[in-house]
């Protein structure tokens, strides 16, 4: 039996330690052709194959959602038929229960940290918990209260009546290993599109009582839609996994006399844009009031941060805690006619590609109120059977348009529509 | 007619009337069903056939003992409840065995337990037969026709004999039976045939010519014996026409007889009464059977030895196929039974990967009928054969259940251990496949706790071959839990740093996975697919919680050998079980009840299970319901309070 090709995960190919395997190709033994697929790997970023570059009886040395490490070899293609116990031999011999690597727990990493406690002192150890520690040091543990134990542990508690919790993928994950190395625990990275706003104020300021030339409450209001869209914007990622808002609440940052605070438009999604405009305002007037309550403070889902008054053009705003992604408007540039969002996402839980989408989509949202026609809804319609004017209507479904019996359009309530 | 045989017919309908007496006066225990007017029936087939033949015989079965044993004491004592009884006052009426006499209360059953008897007949190259009697009653048992399809398709030596007295306990037939009853017979290819039991010289003639056909063509046959029962169903519960009964009783040939021959006929009323009082007084007198001698004690191993686990670089598929090739040819009395085994295909698993090429006459590829497949296994058992039946899916281990839980558990004891029946059932469970909620379950719960029946769990750390020749060597039926995702899996190769493997010297070891140094400071349980899984997050854990796990990995999930479990659990005082089928009833529950049984502190204890609602098929949900990395890991930190 001779070996003709031994294969290994190529290094070159992928910046990951690891890759998963998604398919073998072959069964054990099976005559493979030069150039025929015989894998498929997956990196954190792509999906790859491997040909063979001989002809001869394939080994696979791994199987379906195996975790393989780079340089390792995967498989193995001979000119004859292998029979496995030749193979037994190869393998690799389990140590005999010796200790190669010391493993910490958090609470030891945390108080060994705090407190400079030399590690090479649990040189022999297999694995180092906090009671551990205390015992090197000779420290008597029951003067540590067991709270203050609790409070180190960061883990945290997740609400699952708010939140879906969803495994991040496995690529996710290694992604997170591999920016983590450069970027620390922050992986927030930022998208920024412009809208055009070339006759866009001139049809939106109808819209509103109050807050003429703003794109805010327009941006609240199609933010709160496309969130359902993007579940995963209006999110967090807790204890490596996806933390998914069951109800979009949308924030947004004030910072007047009385600090920066984000204030919340509970329910964003189901309301109107007057309605939003005068939460704003609601909100607004309480903040200046110091009147906020924690409620309207707290369980914030996404964030949008307004900086168009302070005259900056172009910004990149922080995330909050618990949110996966801010939104920064920045000032109208009057020249240019273009007003720059900036979405800040937390890039563990958010693929870039999905961030760019939303923003485009809102983007487009946007700008397509400037081929907004208004027709002028006349609230003196009647209802041409009862009489009842549309403003007299509690129905918000509206009348309907109908053709009489005499051939003239004419509108009709839902009541005597569809009979009381 | 040979007066002879009035003789032996009035001598079990005495038998069958002391019996009601003994019954009335309170003096017996239980329940009785008496076949007085059918006894030419029994005669003429169980008094027939060769000693080395055998019979399957139901609830109405006094008849067709004394006609095939003759063993008048030996029945009367069972009934009486004496050790000295067939079956040492175990079975009773409805439970007999002696010698090739089996019979089981269960209606149905015991037709494909004989048509294994047969089978293994078959294959012992004898030319034994077998005769299973049913009633009318039982022609609407599935089971039946399920089996009646395989003898045919098989050619299996067995007589199927359908006493057919228009009853089922208090039922006439023309309110549950429909169409023809021979016509059933007929539509698998089974040859008929049809007697009554009013004209005797032609049922004992044809009882022979149906015998002798079985014998000679090696072929099954359907024996239809219209016949009429005089007494009522048990005791005093008949509810039938007055009229109707006078007639069958006018009509009856030992009625007739004593009519036309009345000096004949007390004499011999005489003589058999004389000899049962006689039988009965001697029976009065003697013992009981001690609980003792019957019950078996659980015997825990206590002295244990930890040895290192082998690493084998092989799948576990593989290795369970290398155990089927190797053993069935030392073996000549391995049986492999299962749907879709043959080559190629192999099994849905794989598991019988070439074994049809290999032992063509041991393999059988079976009909879509679990309850006969394993009912026939179990008649292989007790015939002497070691049948491995393959359930293609765990969740159809359901359609077995009569056969696992009434038949296969109950013949040792029932049988006052004359017998045993060392079947084994394999089956695949678990989910992650997506195969949604009817090929995913892990139905474990339902097979631990049944009566004499070993429950082994494989996983990927031990060799299945260790496992599966300790199983070979079993007396007694054994289930054996696969696990559709470890098939795949290489033995041994899920290694964790810090981590030792090692194995107790049980006959079927459980694995100890612990810190290699440190002491650990909380307890896991787990067995089956769900070991890898827990494996995977043992470091986390350690990391997340500050506590030390150990991990026990049981492979016999019935009984459960705890001593390991307790020891642990006395130092750590913490105790978590996890398995994936859901966790009322659970194994966990079992574990964790009988540890806190056991020890005299609290422990701080939870089972980790599936949710409590069937599994689905979109990954994202089953992953959700089936305990994962993620809900493990979460389970434990909230029950830590952390
Ligand atoms: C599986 C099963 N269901 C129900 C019963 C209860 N049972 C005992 S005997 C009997 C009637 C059986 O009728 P048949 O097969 O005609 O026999 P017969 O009593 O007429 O001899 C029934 C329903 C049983 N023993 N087993």
């Amino acid at each position: 039996m001779k070996l003709l090709q031994e294969i290994k995960i190529p290094q070159e190919s992928v910046n990951d330690k690891f890759v998963t395997v998604v398919s073998v190709l072959y069964n054990e033994n099976d005559f493979v052709e030069k150039g025929d697929m015989l894998i498929e790997l997956e990196t954190s970023k792509a999906i790859f194959t491997i040909e063979s570059e001989v002809s001869g009886y394939i080994k696979y040395y791994c199987q379906v959602n195996d975790e393989v490490e780079v340089n390792s070899t995967i498989i193995k293609i001979f000119d004859e038929i292998v029979i496995d116990s030749l193979e037994i031999n190869q393998s690799i011999q389990n140590t005999e229960f010796e200790v190669n690597e010391t493993i910490f727990s958090k609470r030891a990493e945390k108080y060994i940290k705090e407190n400079n406690v030399n590690k090479s002192k649990f040189k022999n150890y297999d694995f180092v918990a906090l009671d551990d520690v205390f015992n090197l040091l000779g420290i008597n543990q029951s003067k540590i209260s067991s709270d203050q134990i609790i409070t180190e542990i960061n883990f945290e508690k997740v609400d699952e009546k708010k939140v879906d919790v969803q495994e991040i993928s496995k690529n996710k994950k290694r992604e997170i290993e591999y920016l983590k190395a450069v970027q620390k625990e922050n992986l927030n990275s930022n998208v920024n599109v412009f809208i055009d706003t070339s006759n866009l104020f001139v049809k939106i300021n109808p819209f509103f009582k109050y807050l003429k030339n703003s794109l805010l409450p327009l941006i609240i209001f199609e933010t709160s839609k496309l969130l359902m869209k993007y579940p995963e914007i209006n999110s967090y990622f807790v204890n490596n996994q996806l933390a998914i808002y069951k109800k979009i609440n949308i924030g947004f940052a004030i910072d007047m006399q009385n600090g920066l605070k984000t204030v919340k438009i509970e329910d964003t999604n189901t309301r109107t844009l007057q309605e939003i405009e005068n939460k704003i305002m609601e909100l607004s007037n309480k903040y200046i009031d110091n009147k906020l309550s924690v409620d309207d403070l707290s369980e914030i889902t996404f964030t949008i941060t307004d900086l168009a008054s302070e005259g900056v053009y172009f910004f990149v705003p922080l995330i909050n805690k618990d949110n996966a992604a801010i939104l920064g408007v920045s000032a109208n540039d009057e020249k240019l006619n273009r007003t720059i969002l900036s979405l800040t996402f937390d890039h563990r839980v958010i693929e870039g590609k999905k961030a760019t989408m939303f923003l485009n989509d809102l983007k487009k949202r946007i700008e397509s109120y400037k081929l907004y026609t208004k027709t002028q809804i006349d609230t003196n319609i009647r209802c041409y059977k009862c009489l009842k004017s549309l403003k007299d209507d509690y129905n918000d479904v509206g009348f309907l348009k109908v053709v009489t019996k005499e051939g003239e359009e004419k509108y009709i309530c839902q009541s005597c529509f569809n009979g009381f | 007619m040979n007066k002879i045989n009035f003789y032996k017919a009035l001598h079990i309908r005495l038998v069958e009337n002391k019996f009601l007496e003994l019954f009335s006066e309170g003096k017996l225990n239980g329940t009785v069903h008496t076949s007085v007017g059918q006894e030419f029936s029994a005669l003429a087939f169980a008094g027939q056939i060769e000693k080395t033949d055998f019979i399957f015989s139901n609830h109405r079965c006094h008849g067709h003992y004394i006609a095939f044993t003759e063993d008048i004491k030996g029945l009367i004592a069972e009934l009486m409840g004496k050790k000295t009884g067939t079956c040492g006052g175990i079975g009773s009426s409805q439970h007999l065995c002696k010698g090739n006499f089996f019979s089981n209360g269960i209606q149905g059953g015991i037709v494909p337990v004989s048509a294994g008897f047969a089978l293994a007949n078959k294959l012992k190259k004898n030319s034994n037969i077998g005769v299973v009697f049913i009633g009318d009653g039982t022609l609407g048992e599935g089971v039946l026709y399920e089996t009646m399809n395989i003898i045919s398709k098989w050619s299996i030596p067995l007589l199927i004999v359908c006493e057919n007295n228009m009853y089922a306990q208090s039922t006439h037939q023309n309110i549950t039976l429909a169409g023809d009853i021979l016509k059933r017979a007929d539509a698998f290819d089974i040859k008929t045939f049809k007697s009554d039991t009013w004209n005797i010289e032609k049922i004992f003639d044809n009882a022979k010519q149906s015998i002798e056909y079985v014998r000679t063509q090696q072929k099954p046959a359907f024996h239809l014996v219209d016949t009429y029962r005089l007494n009522a169903h048990s005791k005093g519960d008949d509810n039938r026409n007055k009229s109707e009964i006078e007639e069958f009783y006018k009509k009856d040939p030992l009625n007739e007889f004593s009519v036309k021959n009345p000096d004949i006929f007390n004499q011999y009323l005489n003589q058999i009464n004389n000899a049962i009082e006689k039988i009965i007084k001697e029976a009065e007198n003697e013992q009981e059977l001690p609980l003792s001698d019957y019950k078996d004690e659980i015997q825990y191993e206590n002295n244990l030895e930890w040895t290192k686990l082998d690493e084998i670089n092989l799948r576990q598929v593989q290795l369970i196929n290398e155990f089927f090739k190797e053993k069935m040819q030392l073996s000549d009395d391995l049986v492999f039974i299962g749907e879709d085994v043959l080559s190629p295909y192999g099994g849905a698993f794989k598991v019988s990967k070439d074994l049809s090429d290999l032992y063509p006459d041991r393999v059988f590829s079976t009909p879509i009928s679990e309850a006969a497949i394993t009912g026939i296994a179990n008649g292989l058992a007790l015939a002497g054969m070691k049948p491995f039946v393959e359930i293609m899916f765990g969740d159809f281990v359901t359609l077995a259940f009569d056969q696992i839980v009434n038949h296969a558990s109950k013949f040792y004891h029932m049988y006052n251990k004359q017998i045993s029946c060392p079947v084994v059932l394999r089956t695949p469970m678990g989910g992650g496949r997506g195969y949604g909620p009817t090929h995913s379950q892990s139905l474990e719960k339902f097979l631990i706790g049944i009566d004499n029946i070993k429950t082994i769990a494989l996983n990927t750390l031990i060799d299945p071959k260790i496992i599966y020749n300790e199983i070979y060597n079993e007396k007694h039926p054994v289930i054996v839990i696969e696990n559709k995702l470890d098939y795949g899996k290489k033995i041994h190769k899920n290694i964790v740093k810090n981590y030792k493997y090692e194995k107790s010297s049980h006959q079927y070891p459980v694995i100890k996975i612990s810190p290699l140094k440190s002491q650990a400071t909380a307890t896991i349980v787990t067995y089956g697919g769900s070991a890898n899984i827990v494996i995977n997050i043992l470091e986390k854990l350690f990391v997340e919680t500050d506590y030390k796990f150990e991990l026990f990995v049981l492979t016999k999930i019935n009984p459960i050998d705890y001593k390991p479990i307790i020891d642990s659990v006395s130092k750590t005082k913490i105790l978590f079980t996890v398995e994936e089928g859901s966790a009322t009833s659970g194994i966990g529950s079992e574990i964790i009840a009988f540890v806190s049984e056991n020890v005299d502190f609290k422990i701080l204890c939870k089972r980790i299970a599936s949710e409590p609602f069937p599994i689905p098929s979109v990954k994202s949900l089953e992953n959700n319901v089936l305990p994962s990395e993620q809900n493990i890991f979460f389970e434990i930190i909230k029950s830590l309070n952390l």
